[in-house]
């Protein structure tokens, strides 16, 4: 059961992966290519999923759209990731004030959803990918540093980083060279999670407006889009939100797959 | 000498009122930040420059930052929040207007979370291993994953333009004189709710499962069950209870993230909420709507963890004093 729960999350995302790499040299029919011919066009043999509003190809535009939710979950969770890690090693490491520094200024992040920091952003900046990469990216940043802290400190208590303290070595190089490896299996799980949250995240900003901007096709856009045409085209409102839904549940159970696989037990809490 | 308790609820407090002080600050900066004049941003390109100097003026831009700041803080403090340029209305009675449906709302999400994920948790730990158990898991994990706006939009396709026993969207309001009323208005966020209600429920009816299996293996649960009580009805009447004191807490913080979630789905069902405010006053380039909304939302997000770390407390008395030498610690660290 669980092993097969972990296949369907890797064949998913392996699915995914390959749609957004495949929509950069190839979609069925270009994206943005709009013919009022084909407008609202039922799902057929030339357009598998039908035509939008503007007579342009779901299919492609579902594939284009992959490309975007990618692409800002990449970054989001690299911003999350890096900077999150880089904090609560810093914060294990020195300890004292700077910990306490480190974690309360955390706690102010929880205070904070995604949402609420693409509003702020998109009121400053005007709102775009970038602001969604932000605003995703910086909200991770705390989750990662509490759970990067947490771990890193019960490795700091074990006897080889113990060992290599009374050898002389210096808290960056114990830090680089013995707690942030054993870290990895943690990173890996939690940057899993994170990237099905970030999909979430960005279909929601788009949806909103906050997010990728037209022409560039996303999955919340497409929804966004499709919600003014409810009673003409239903069938519009169908396609994203499943692709949306098959992306962030595959991800969630390859992460908890992950999570089983790489040794819970080399997993301190 | 100060009681341990009041103690804690001393330094509680002054936690908080920093963590409102940083986010403040946080906000102020975030849109300060913002490049060129935001008179002229607000305006647009086209306007006059007598016009943009007008606003500038009006809107205090010509004083320094740290001064904007401290008489922002201070009309917080007193309720004033300004005008909304888009609006031309106090923004404080726009942001009370808009809570009247963005609180209700949130709440009622609130109830259907923790009665699904009660109902759906309990279920699922009775029949633990079997058939029923893994299609609630499954579901869960279904639920974990589908965009609570997007079932918003399933639940419209198919209650409101298929069925069609409810509007797709809109919001009579509150008051009867005005064609609106109590069961009206509930009515207009049923969907909104549920849609809301049938995510958060998911992960919490996890954590329900897995709080009940933990119960099921305590020796009051064996007793329970060796006076003869069938497992559903020794984890209906002995389990819950224990359980229910640790995820009272957990959709608690939850709640802080139906606020964060009404955002969306109000912008799905068109309601007259403090999202759907917050929408148009980017689109309408309205700042100080934008920063009093979002000042509002993360103050309510963190009194809510505010009044349930207190809960906490009075629940479980050890917690205090761990957390006051937890504090202090901290404090003496720092």
């Amino acid at each position: 059961m669980r092993r097969a729960g972990f296949l369907a999350g890797a064949i998913l995302t392996a699915l995914m992966l390959l749609a957004a790499l495949v929509s950069l040299v190839w979609t069925p029919w270009p994206p943005d290519q709009i013919d009022m011919a084909r407008r609202l066009a039922a799902p057929g043999a030339a357009h598998w999923l039908g035509c939008d509003q503007l007579g342009r190809d779901v299919l492609s535009r579902l594939m284009a759209g992959a490309r975007s939710a990618w692409l800002v979950g990449v970054v989001a969770v690299g911003i999350g990731l890096i900077a999150g890690t880089a904090l609560g090693l810093i914060a294990a490491a020195r300890r004292g004030w700077v910990e306490a520094l480190i974690l309360r200024a955390s706690d102010l992040g929880y205070a904070f959803p995604a949402l609420l920091l693409a509003i702020l952003l998109a009121a400053a900046l005007g709102p775009g990918m970038t602001v969604a990469m932000a605003a995703i990216g910086l909200h991770a940043v705390p989750s990662f540093a509490r759970l990067v802290n947490g771990s890193a400190k019960s490795w700091w208590a074990r006897d080889f980083v113990l060992a290599a303290r009374v050898a002389g070595q210096g808290p960056v190089s114990i830090t680089l060279r013995h707690v942030l490896p054993q870290l990895m299996p943690l990173l890996i799980v939690q940057g899993t999670t994170s990237f099905a949250l970030a999909i979430l995240a960005e279909a929601g900003l788009s949806y909103l407006g906050l997010g990728t901007q037209p022409p560039q096709a996303s999955w919340g856009r497409l929804l966004a889009e499709a919600q003014t045409l409810m009673f003409e085209a239903p069938q519009l409102a169908v396609a994203p939100g499943v692709a949306i839904t098959l992306a962030v549940l595959g991800l969630n159970l390859l992460g908890d797959g992950l999570r089983d696989r790489l040794d819970p037990k080399e997993l301190p809490r | 000498m100060i009681p341990p308790a009041m103690n804690y609820l001393l330094k509680r407090l002054a936690v908080l009122a920093l963590t409102l002080l940083a986010a403040s600050a946080l906000i102020f900066g975030a849109l300060e930040w913002l490049p060129g004049n935001a008179a002229q941003l607000i305006m647009g390109p086209e306007a006059p420059p007598e016009a943009v100097a007008a606003l500038t003026r009006q809107l205090g831009l010509d004083q320094p930052a740290w001064h904007r700041y401290v008489d922002w803080l201070a009309g917080l403090v007193r309720g004033d929040l300004g005008l909304s340029y888009a609006y031309g209305a106090p923004v404080a009675d726009l942001i009370v207007e808009r809570l009247a449906v963005t609180v209700p709302l949130a709440l009622l999400a609130m109830v259907f979370t923790v009665v699904l994920a009660l109902a759906a948790g309990w279920w699922a730990a009775s029949q633990q291993g079997r058939a029923g158990d893994h299609l609630v898991m499954g579901l869960t994990q279904l639920g974990l994953a589908v965009p609570s706006f997007w079932l918003g939009m399933l639940l419209v396709l198919f209650f409101a333009v298929k069925l069609q026993w409810v509007d797709a969207g809109g919001f009579p309001g509150w008051r009867e004189d005005l064609g609106g009323g109590a069961w009206p208005g509930l009515r207009a966020l049923l969907l909104p709710a549920l849609s809301l209600a049938l995510v958060q429920a998911a992960i919490l009816a996890r954590i329900a499962r897995s709080a009940l299996l933990d119960i099921a293996r305590e020796d009051f649960m064996r007793s329970a069950r060796a006076k003869g009580l069938s497992r559903r009805a020794a984890l209906w009447r002995h389990g819950l209870r224990h359980a229910a004191i640790p995820l009272l807490t957990l959709g608690g913080l939850q709640f802080a993230n139906l606020l964060a979630g009404t955002i969306v789905i109000e912008n799905v069902f068109t309601l007259p909420g403090l999202g759907r405010l917050m929408a148009q006053a980017i689109a309408n380039r309205d700042l100080i709507v934008v920063r009093n909304g979002v000042m509002g939302l993360a103050a309510l997000v963190l009194v809510l963890n505010f009044a349930i770390d207190l809960l906490h407390g009075w629940i479980d008395p050890r917690l205090r004093t761990r957390a006051v030498a937890d504090m202090d610690a901290e404090m003496d660290a720092a």
